[in-house]
């Protein structure tokens, strides 16, 4: 099918792209890090590791999705190496798909290790297995994918600069959220809450992914929260994804 | 027979600068190519040639009117089923091989995987690629991209192949080449368009051309037809020209008679004055060595085109 | 020798040399005097450690990440000072920090009272902050545990210390030793009879020797008292 193979092209793309190895560097070295700042608490190691582990793995594997996702459509259009694609017989919408399918397979793989590492080296430290943290993960990785699904869209019609930038600044938002709504609930006046209210409705908001600490401190989870997060994201990223294709469709390529 | 390409109207605004002004980039178009011919697209930079082939592949959508490829309306994704298409400077997944590449162009084709690989083997030798297939594009030369842009054009087998500037950026020998798979390639049964701006070879290849100037078709037809009508001059050489005759050569001619070694050279500006001066001579018992019209080539007839637009 | 002295085959080994006298000229003594002034660095980071709200933003929804980083922040800051002054003017505010962050954090509440009481003998900031933690953390018996020890031990409030040992004792992965303690204590708060039923009900149930050998030395020293007169 046409869309597996715009994705098998994007997955061999990004996997050969060396600077995904040189962040991928950096995301071990942190968690690495992790074990050894760990050794400076008192009796903390397990936590320390865990809460730092997966912060590492969630942020890079953010900054990889950025830095990848934006060179998805943006990058295409200026190198032009979309050119000889789009003018043979398929589907707009089939290749921004392909693009999508592609890159989250990319990031399965680069966020799986960087969680196998986490968990193994939380089991290093707490001497027995978590596989809440392997869940953790998983549910972070949706939240990924969200993120990934919002750098495709700023790409269908902004440079690749400021599709990283807004795609940063949405993050940074979607993480916020739920504190951003209790700020709002605590400080802000009529006017200024609504105005919260709105966009903590409308913008993708993060932290509902966000089951770290329940796994940290082996917290109970109620699988509706869970399942409820889950069918929020993948609505959310379905959102975004027909949104980037009724902008793409409509696109020149000048 | 139905015209391969068949463009009604078709036209592009765009909205440039500061103020998002509506500019017209390329005015109401109507054109045919025709089955089996070499259509040659002309035009300064900034005519609208590439604006054309791109509302023509899908890549940018027409403000206003239509066309037909292979009797298939634009929109449709069927009518790219037969079309070939190399764009200007192609640039290619740096980190695929070639091979790799070929296979995804295939593959978009709907092409079965035998067939898949057949058509690479033969595309691969016909470009001279073999050793590079399976390098990754980052390391391709600018005229290995080309050639590789040549392949994956025609890995569908296309009845229409259109080419942007294909031999921008192409030294002598990689000129030849391509002019020589054009040729192969009519000598196939295919149509091919495709726009240059290196007149000795359009002159040498097309059938027809068309002449686009700041978005307007100027001319097009058959190459002779166009250039016929403008018969510059004709030059005559005279031997032993007599001083009276001389002067009355000078009355007739476009510029003073040059004195060569093999004659006197007296340009006329058209066969009524050549004919006057053809009297004079034999009268005046002068030998007529040679006459000799001169066409106007396709550069000047261009020139004029461009400047007569711009005045 | 008439070549200049900056001759192309010469300046790769000027350079090289320069490069040399500065580092063991320069960068090295200047970088021997380092951790003089890094001590210092610690006192200003926590010092200028903002306020909860704005780490809590900027950690950017990984709390317990930031709530882990002060806390080895507070755990420098203590060790620092335990090796010099003894004075721990910033603990409170430290901890503060880290359970406003991190409500969950429970070695926070307990190991930060510790440090609070016996560090710089604030007991009532202790047991503040070990109710707070109790309060956000209620399936926890760590900090109950700690307030009935605090009491116990520092205050001798024996009335409260009861009360909290049996908050603890309802709480799951309590220490064995909880029902103990509510045993004696209702033995030394006068409650004889529901002493002696608690020792009862643990000799009873008790699972190793050395437990029901301590129930029935409590038993025997309750019955061998005379009742107190009512």
């Amino acid at each position: 099918m046409k869309i597996t193979a715009i994705a098998l092209t994007t997955f061999r793309e990004a996997v050969r792209d060396r600077i995904l190895y040189t962040i991928l560097a950096f995301a071990f070295l942190l968690i690495g890090a992790s074990v050894i700042l760990a050794t400076l608490s008192i009796g903390q190691e397990a936590k320390i590791v865990k809460d730092l582990g997966l912060a590492s793995s969630s942020l890079f594997g953010t900054f990889i999705a950025i830095f990848l996702g934006i060179g998805l459509v943006s990058k295409e259009i200026e190198r032009r190496t979309l050119y000889a694609i789009v003018a043979k017989p398929i589907y707009r919408f089939q290749f921004l798909l392909g693009k999508y399918i592609g890159l989250v397979l990319t990031l399965l793989v680069t966020v799986g290790v960087m969680a196998l590492l986490v968990f193994a080296l939380a089991w290093t430290v707490d001497g027995r297995w978590t596989p809440g943290l392997l869940l953790a993960s998983a549910l972070d990785f949706l939240a990924l994918m969200i993120v990934t699904a919002v750098a495709i869209l700023f790409s269908t019609f902004s440079t690749p600069t400021l599709s990283a930038m807004f795609t940063l600044a949405v993050f940074v938002i979607g993480r916020l959220s739920g504190d951003l709504r209790s700020f709002a609930e605590q400080f802000a006046g009529p006017g200024l809450r609504q105005a919260l209210e709105g966009m903590y409705l409308i913008l993708p908001d993060l932290s509902r992914f966000q089951i770290g600490p329940h796994i940290v401190y082996g917290l109970p989870i109620a699988s509706t929260e869970v399942l409820m997060a889950a069918a929020y994201g993948l609505a959310y990223i379905l959102v975004l994804l027909l949104v980037a294709i009724g902008i793409f469709e409509r696109r020149d390529f000048k | 027979m139905e015209p391969v390409i068949q463009i009604e109207g078709l036209c592009k605004d765009f909205r440039v600068g500061f103020w998002r002004r509506r500019t017209r980039i390329l005015h109401p178009l109507t054109l045919g190519v025709h089955r089996g011919e070499i259509f040659g697209y002309l035009g300064p930079n900034g005519a609208g040639k590439t604006t054309t082939i791109k509302l023509l592949t899908g890549l940018i959508l027409p403000t206003a009117g239509s066309a037909r490829l292979l009797g298939q309306d634009l929109s449709r994704i069927s009518a790219k089923q037969q079309v070939g298409f190399l764009p200007e400077n192609p640039y290619f997944y740096d980190y695929l091989t070639g091979r790799e590449f070929l296979d995804l162009c295939g593959r978009l084709f709907s092409l079965p995987i035998r067939l898949r690989r057949e058509r690479i083997a033969r595309l691969l030798h016909l470009t001279q690629l073999q050793e590079a297939a399976d390098q990754q594009l980052r390391k391709y030369s600018k005229g290995m991209l080309q050639r590789l842009g040549l392949a994956q054009a025609l890995i569908n087998d296309p009845a229409l192949v259109i080419l942007d500037e294909p031999m921008s950026g192409l030294d002598p020998l990689g000129r030849k080449a391509m002019r020589d798979v054009i040729l192969q390639l009519k000598a196939e049964g295919r149509t091919i368009f495709f726009s240059s701006h290196i007149l000795p070879d359009v002159e040498v290849l097309c059938d027809r051309v068309g002449i686009l100037v700041g978005g307007h078709l100027r001319d097009v037809g058959r190459l002779e037809s166009i250039l016929k009508t403008q018969t510059e001059s004709i030059e005559l050489t005279l031997q032993r020209v007599s001083p009276g005759l001389l002067t009355t050569l000078r009355g007739l001619a476009q510029a003073p008679p040059l004195e060569q070694p093999d004659g006197v050279l007296v340009r006329l500006a058209d066969e009524e004055r050549l004919d006057l001066a053809l009297r004079a001579a034999v009268a005046a018992g002068a030998r007529v060595v040679g006459v000799v019209p001169q066409r106007v080539t396709l550069e000047e007839h261009f020139l004029r085109e461009v400047h007569g637009s711009a005045l | 020798m008439s070549r200049p002295l900056l001759h192309p085959s010469r300046i790769p080994w000027l350079a090289l040399a320069l490069a040399g006298g500065l580092l063991f000229g320069v960068v090295v003594p200047l970088q021997r005097q380092a951790p003089a002034l890094r001590g210092a660095g610690l006192e200003d980071r926590v010092l200028l450690l903002p306020p909860p709200a704005a780490l809590r933003v900027a950690s950017l929804g990984f709390h317990g990440a930031a709530a882990d980083a002060v806390w080895l922040l507070a755990i420098q800051y203590i060790g620092g000072h335990l090796a010099s002054d003894r004075k721990f003017p910033e603990l409170k505010r430290l901890v503060e920090t880290v359970v406003a962050l991190d409500p969950h954090f429970v070695d926070a509440y307990t190991l930060g009272a510790l440090f609070l009481n016996y560090g710089t003998g604030d007991v009532a900031g202790g047991i503040a902050l070990l109710e707070r933690g109790a309060r956000a953390n209620p399936m926890r018996w760590e900090p109950p545990h700690d307030l009935a020890r605090t009491y116990y031990l520092d205050l001798k409030d024996y009335r409260q210390a009861l009360h909290w040992f049996e908050v603890t004792d309802r709480l799951p992965g309590r220490p064995h030793y909880v029902p103990r303690f509510v045993a004696r204590l209702y033995a030394m708060t006068g409650e004889r009879e529901t002493a002696l039923e608690l020792w009862r009900a643990m000799r009873d149930s008790a699972t190793s020797d050395w437990v029901r050998e301590i129930a029935e030395r409590e038993i025997a020293k309750l019955e061998g008292q005379p009742a107190p007169a009512r």
